[in-house]
């Protein structure tokens, strides 16, 4: 009988201490399982900066008919960057012709419209004559220098001449996700003297990011 | 639920009937791309760097594409490099001359697909040591229209390349400009400075500002990390985000040069949040008014005459303390000299009858008080119009005393009046000179009139008698029995009543009665 009792009683000890063994093997931090858990995956990669441009609209813009003395508002250029550049990016504009001549090239190669007379660092409203550029809009801090206007052909609108070398005409400081778009007007005119014929050439949009 | 499905009616009707409305959100993966932006490199002269740019033709049609090298020798303060053309000494290279494209430096991308062209820097054995800046650009090539006026769009994306020549270089950098503002109502305070690079190469500076207020701990205000480039200057702008920052500070900011080490440039700065400055200006403005108010008051009912007939106070009120700030200058009123409270007063001489013999002291204080009153008579006023009103409460109060000291009501009041008509002038100088005054109102309105008979408490304002203006008038008014001046000098009997200095109001309250 009292074997019996005895008996009992070491089976539950051993019943109890074998739970106990286990839980303290599955608690532990040192079993396989957490070990299996804790042992992360290290993924590592390094996003390349990058700078995209996009001329999403007014690609190519046409005066038409000009008659010297009225200025042809003719269009506007929507220039799109996206970048992942911290520090911003910067618009520049170059037309690669020489001194006062604007890109607009006469079909005997030699004959320019002239660049009209205000500049990117200081540009003017519209009064006289030659090809000029116009930052009019922009999602991101347009330059107060470009006037007042807002839309295509405002009167408030301030006009360059596109010079010969890039020069910055829009900056964009800071990051920016996504696009990032500014409106370009055109406007044109011709003296008296102009001579007869079609005109065209390039203007070059060049992006680059802004130095950190 | 409802909601949902007209949400997505209206997004399918804007897909079929606004379909350009949707195409700028694509135009953003159009164009060309170049990646990474910037390169910046070592270079010993003699040696070689090969690097790579990524172009990406995001466009629906292939893309034709030259790749253009272009220096640039200054940057905008925001960073911005300025391609406009320098002139070139003859003989003598750039960094564009330096890259070399090993392939054809045109080509054609496929739609939505990528091209690695690679590019070396050959940097000369004579080159200079020091910065040297360029681009890389894959400009998109654009055919030029013919046949009409117009104008053909090209794009053209850049890769920077910063090289730097080792050699006989400085790192020098100086802090043009620190103007933080002088004067702050409230934060965050706006802070710009510019660093120049006087050396001949570029580096990374950090800026730094230094808050430090004049008691408490500094703050310091990180204004970023610039690459600046030789005779460029570069402008930092951080907000010291303080609220509510208040008080003195002084202002230093620093920049590291190329070698780590720092130029700075201090300045000063108030700030007082009006948010906090107004509405404490305002409290504080009615803790002094309300303790002004509470500080008069209380004076006012401290000097309130008690409940007691002033015939039974009068001899048992302690002196006033001479020592005891007048009301009057609390009050800021412009007060006329006080007279000593030893000043022999009239409301202790009986009748003229009984001033047989007044006493030495008592008589040269009357002389006194007499030249006081002739100097007053004979010119203006120096109370101006405080000193109207002053003379009545003065007769008053002395007339006053009197009846409440005499107490024979019998003595008619014309005759106590004119006998205190000589002493009371020198009053005049005491406006407020008034105690226990039952005959003025203005001074204490219910000032005690049961001392008197029935008969002597007629209304104050007919008792009062206007002092006289000269001795002529003075004299007239004096009755007989009233001594006048030389009689009073003579040496006489004179009957005090009571100690004077419990007679004697303070300077300016004649109501003191404590």
């Amino acid at each position: 009988m009292r074997t019996k009792k005895i008996k009992k009683i070491l089976f539950l000890l051993g019943f109890v201490g074998l739970v106990g063994l286990l839980s303290l093997v599955f608690n532990s931090p040192y079993n396989g399982l957490d070990r299996a858990k804790a042992s992360d995956v290290t993924l590592s990669t390094n996003v390349q900066s990058y700078i995209n441009l996009s001329i999403s609209s007014g690609s190519t813009i046409t005066f038409g008919n000009l008659t010297p003395g009225t200025p042809i508002c003719a269009g506007s250029t929507v220039a799109s960057v996206s970048t992942n550049a911290t520090n911003g990016y910067t618009i520049g504009l170059n037309d690669n012709a020489v001194g006062t001549g604007s890109a607009l090239l006469h079909t005997d190669l030699a004959t320019r419209i002239a660049d009209y007379t205000g500049t990117i660092a200081v540009p003017t409203l519209w009064s006289g004559t030659g090809l000029g550029i116009s930052c009019y809009a922009a999602d991101s801090s347009k330059e107060a220098a470009w006037g007042a206007g807002t839309t295509l052909c405002d009167v408030n609108n301030k006009y360059a001449g596109v010079p010969e070398a890039a020069t910055t005409a829009h900056t964009v400081t800071g990051y920016h996700a996504g696009a990032d778009a500014s409106s370009w007007g055109w406007e044109i005119d011709a003296p008296n003297s102009q001579k007869i014929g079609a005109y065209s050439g390039n203007v070059t949009y060049t992006a680059t990011a802004v130095l950190l | 639920m409802r909601g949902k499905k007209i949400f997505l009616l209206l997004t399918t009707l804007g897909f079929i009937v606004f379909p350009a409305a949707f195409s700028s959100a694509q135009t953003a993966q159009k164009g060309i791309q170049i990646s990474p932006l910037t390169y910046n490199f070592e270079i010993k002269p003699g040696e070689s760097q090969t690097a790579k740019v990524t172009l990406t033709n995001r466009n629906d049609v292939a893309l034709s594409f030259v790749m253009e090298t272009e220096d640039f020798s200054a940057v905008s303060e925001e960073g911005a490099p300025s391609f406009a053309a320098t002139p070139k000494q003859e003989g003598v290279t750039t960094l564009a001359d330096w890259v070399k494209f090993p392939s054809d430096k045109e080509g054609t991308i496929e739609p939505k697909a990528g091209k690695e062209v690679a590019f070396t820097i050959d940097v000369p054995q004579q080159a200079e040591p020091g910065g040297h800046y360029a681009a890389v650009f894959a400009k998109e090539v654009k055919k030029t229209p013919e046949g009409e006026t117009e104008i053909g769009v090209a794009s053209r994306v850049g890769t920077l390349l910063l090289i730097s020549v080792p050699g006989l270089v400085t790192k020098s950098a100086e802090i043009t400009e620190f103007s933080p503002p002088k004067f702050v109502w409230r934060g965050p305070v706006d802070l710009k400075m510019k660093v120049q690079n006087t050396g001949s190469v570029h580096y990374d500076s950090l800026g730094q500002v230094v808050l430090k207020p004049l008691w408490g701990k500094g703050s310091t205000v990180d204004m970023g990390t610039h690459t600046i480039i030789p005779k460029s200057i570069r402008s930092y702008t951080a907000k010291w985000d303080k609220r509510f920052p208040f008080g003195y500070y002084r202002l230093k900011a620093t920049a590291q040069d190329g070698d780590k080490g720092l130029v700075d440039k201090s300045a000063t700065l108030i700030a007082v949040p009006l948010e906090i400055a107004a509405p404490a200006l305002v409290v504080l403005i009615i803790i002094i008014i309300v303790v002004k108010y509470i500080r008069r008051r209380y004076r006012v009912i401290a000097n309130q005459p008690p409940a007691a007939p002033p015939a039974a106070a009068g001899s048992s009120i302690p002196p006033p303390s001479p020592s005891e700030p007048s009301p009057s200058s609390d009050s800021g009123q412009e007060t006329p000299p006080a007279p000593p409270p030893e000043t022999p007063s009239q409301e202790t001489v009986e009748p003229a009858e009984t001033m047989s013999e007044p006493e030495p002291s008592v008589a040269n204080s009357l002389k006194d008080e007499k030249e006081a009153l002739t100097e007053s008579v004979g010119g203006p006023s120096e109370g101006g119009e405080a000193s109207l009103p002053s003379e009545n409460t003065a007769s008053q109060k002395t007339e006053n005393d009197l009846s409440s000291e005499q107490e024979p009501s019998s003595v008619d009041t014309s005759k106590r009046k004119a006998s205190i008509v000589e002493p009371a002038l020198p009053e005049s100088k005491s406006p407020k000179g008034v105690e226990d005054s039952s005959l003025s109102e203005n001074t204490v309105p219910e000032a005690p009139q049961e001392s008197l008979e029935p008969e002597q408490a007629t209304p104050p304002s007919e008792e009062i008698t206007p002092p006289p203006s000269t001795d002529e008038e003075l004299d007239s008014q004096q009755s007989t029995p009233t001594p006048t001046v030389e009689e009073m000098n003579k040496p006489g009997p004179i009957e005090v009543d009571k100690p004077l200095k419990n007679v004697v109001g303070e300077e300016g309250d004649g109501t003191e009665n404590k």
